[in-house]
């Protein structure tokens, strides 16, 4: 077929090839062998490019062979649709399946002809620069004063201009609805005031584990020498599913870590000041237990990667790495100020109570804290 | 070399460089990384073993031979391995039933792997160690009450070679296989409901899931598929764990992982939130071979937004790109 296609004069009755022009119609490559001596781009016509007869007649094979690739695909593609019955495809498993074959075939058979059409550009067509040159755009002065003679004729006989009462009215009209998206801006209001400072724990509050409305005890971490558990404040209002709003659960959650005594850090014993009052980082601890927010410092994802062996608390979004036995100092990573810590101990029947709020807002830095 | 140095100054050659250099990093290190074995620990699911079907001396003998030379003969740990007086049989039961134990290299964390003991062993083992290297109760006991693994028949089948020579043998043994295959096969069934009686005993499988997602989703990942720690460290996936073994990872803490014990976590909501992660993964996976581990949709999207965008930028300059006169 190849042959026939680019050579049939040896034949005295040339047969029609399917897809090729009829014989009395000429053929574009001849019209094209002429123009390259005269066309007149901005390349000159030793620039225009033909492909050699080897190069065309190698690239219509691979276009070729695109295009029946395609074809394969666009079979494929009605063998997968009918392959499955419906009542197979409501299974997830064999809808994943006719899920891929649908795409795979589809994306075959596509991309099968794109790809030959791109090859037959490349390799078969020939190659040289056209231009065809816009006229001047800008309009000329007759018809730009003819069009603003009209629209001043327009303006007059609408009585815009002649009625001063009516045009006023119109002008005053739109003033309110010029403001209004300025007024519309409250709405991004009020200013947090110490909301951001401030959450739920307060001293004695008693603390859930996260999930459950079980109290936390000191002695249910008796068994754990390297504990870990997420809690939120013992907070029970009606209105939310879980007894406190998403809101205040994301600002207030707390990881509860037990590691044995030896494993502190000298610094936990510096005394620090806070509100007035001064103590150290293990006064706020009970028993080997310390309860730090879980929302990292950075951007406020719940950091609660926990390795006992090393006390690292690693946040999965950006690495950042604190160090549960030494403050939460960060040893590693984007955030730049521990994570806050709340102050423990038990109330008369044993159960861990806040002992206020934390030590700093937790959650990611906003603009009026810590600008250093 | 001929045919490279004709084409290197091709237009496409930088990027064929870079494509090779990529795929080239990108299967050294799929070579070289740990890779976990996802093959099933075969453990009994069975009940506590009674005093009359352990034999210590026979744990004793397994401990000296594969536990004491890193953890010392009185199991006080050495250099090389842990001290295990405090940790608990839950941790010994973790540790063998999953391959992880007998470690062959102690510096390297270890991936799950088929059991290396048989249960007999593992038995006996655990009793040696209540008697005589654990001090006290410490650390969490075995809990014998959440289903194991399923029985594999290796267990049940008979040797060929406990049977007499010639036909007679031959026809003992069929017998003996054919009641073999029947015990096995009653013992799958009384494990699988065993197993569905525990699963569907959770009725608050919301708890579970926000025990699941608080506690454990961080280092596990949100569908089990675990992920990456410091220093090279990873957490396992749990696909393969039995609910036993997911108890006793909680109970005991394996490697960098923090303890939830009873205390904590009740069995009750240890319940709920196994069958939680269990349901999760019978979901059936709809990423065909592309599932990037079930990471989580937000991360699917993006890699399939970057290289489904990269392929039609490629294909945009291949349409677009200037062919040259002479070439």
């Amino acid at each position: 077929m190849t042959e026939n296609n680019i050579d049939n004069t040896g034949d005295d009755t040339p047969k029609r090839v399917v897809g090729t022009p009829a014989a009395e119609e000429p053929v574009v490559s001849v019209e094209a062998e002429q123009a390259r001596d005269d066309h007149n781009g901005p390349y000159p016509a030793s620039e225009t490019h033909f492909n050699s007869e080897e190069v065309q007649r190698r690239g219509e094979k691979v276009a070729s062979a695109w295009f029946i690739i395609a074809f394969l695909g666009g079979i494929g593609f009605l063998v997968s649709y009918f392959l499955f019955t419906p009542g197979q495809i409501a299974d997830p498993q064999y809808g994943q399946y006719s899920n891929m074959l649908l795409g795979g075939t589809l994306t075959l058979a596509m991309f099968g002809i794109g790809a030959g059409m791109t090859v037959w550009a490349r390799k078969v067509m020939p190659h040289y620069e056209v231009s065809s040159p816009y006229d001047e755009l800008p309009s000329n002065d007759e018809e730009k004063g003819s069009f603003s003679a009209f629209f001043m004729q327009g303006a007059d006989e609408s009585g815009f201009t002649k009625r001063p009462l009516m045009r006023r009215t119109l002008i005053l009209a739109m003033v309110p609805l010029g403001l209004a998206p300025i007024v519309l801006l409250r709405d991004t209001g009020p200013l947090p005031g110490d909301k951001l400072k401030n959450t739920p724990w307060e001293d004695g509050r008693r603390m859930y584990v996260e999930g459950t409305h079980r109290y936390v005890r000191a002695e249910d971490l008796e068994n754990d020498p390297y504990g870990m558990i997420s809690a939120l404040p013992a907070v029970d209002d009606d209105h939310y599913p879980h007894g406190i709003s998403l809101n205040d659960a994301a600002k207030s959650v707390i990881l509860l870590i037990k590691m044995p005594e030896e494993d502190w850090q000298p610094s936990m014993n510096d005394e620090i000041e806070v509100d007035g009052e001064t103590g150290t980082r293990l006064n706020w601890t009970h028993n080997g237990i310390i309860a730090y927010s879980k929302i990292c410092t950075h951007v406020g994802c719940p950091a609660a990667l926990y390795e006992r062996t090393t006390h690292r608390i690693l946040c999965p979004c950006h690495q950042s790495t604190f160090d549960a036995s030494d403050a939460a100092k960060v040893v590693f990573g984007p955030a730049h100020r521990p994570l806050p810590q709340l102050p423990i101990g038990v109330d008369d029947e044993g159960y861990l109570i806040a002992k206020g709020d934390f030590t700093e807002p937790p959650g990611p830095t906003f603009w009026d804290y810590a600008k250093d | 070399m001929k045919w490279i140095t004709a084409r290197r100054r091709h237009p496409l050659a930088g990027y064929v460089v870079v494509i090779l250099a990529l795929a080239l990093f990108g299967v050294g290190y799929a070579g070289l990384a740990p890779t976990a074995d996802q093959a099933q620990a075969q453990t009994l699911a069975a009940d506590a073993p009674s005093p009359e079907d352990v034999d210590v001396a026979e744990g004793k003998t397994v401990f000296d031979q594969t536990c004491a030379t890193c953890h010392g003969l009185d199991g006080s740990g050495s250099k090389v391995g842990p001290d295990l007086r405090d940790v608990g049989p839950a941790a010994i039961d973790f540790q063998v039933s999953t391959g992880r134990m007998p470690s062959m290299n102690p510096d390297a964390q270890m991936p799950r792997k088929p059991m290396v003991m048989t249960e007999q062993e593992l038995v006996n083992l655990i009793a040696y160690y209540n008697e005589s290297i654990r001090s006290g109760t410490n650390g969490a006991d075995v809990p014998y009450d959440v289903p194991g693994g399923a029985p594999g028949y290796d267990d049940f089948k008979p040797l060929r070679s406990d049977f007499a020579e010639g036909e007679a043998g031959s026809e003992e043994y069929e017998a003996a296989l054919e009641e073999a295959e029947a015990e096995y096969r009653t013992a799958l069934e009384e494990y699988q409901d065993e197993y569905d009686e525990y699963i569907a005993g959770a009725d608050n499988t919301d708890m579970g899931m926000r025990l699941y997602l608080t506690n454990c989703a961080h280092c596990h990942g949100w569908s089990g598929g675990g992920g990456a720690l410091t220093d090279g460290r990873w957490a396992p996936e749990i696909h393969e764990s039995t609910p036993r073994e997911i108890y006793e990872a909680m109970v005991s803490g394996p490697g960098a992982m923090p303890m939830f014990s009873d205390g904590v976590i009740d069995p009750e909501e240890k319940q709920e939130l196994i069958s939680y992660v269990k349901t999760l993964q019978a979901e059936p996976n709809a990423g065909g071979i592309f599932d990037l581990d079930r990471v989580g949709q937000v991360a699917e999207g993006l890699i399939g937004w970057v290289v489904g965008l990269a392929l039609i930028v490629a294909c945009a300059i291949w349409i677009t790109a200037k062919q040259r006169a002479h070439d």
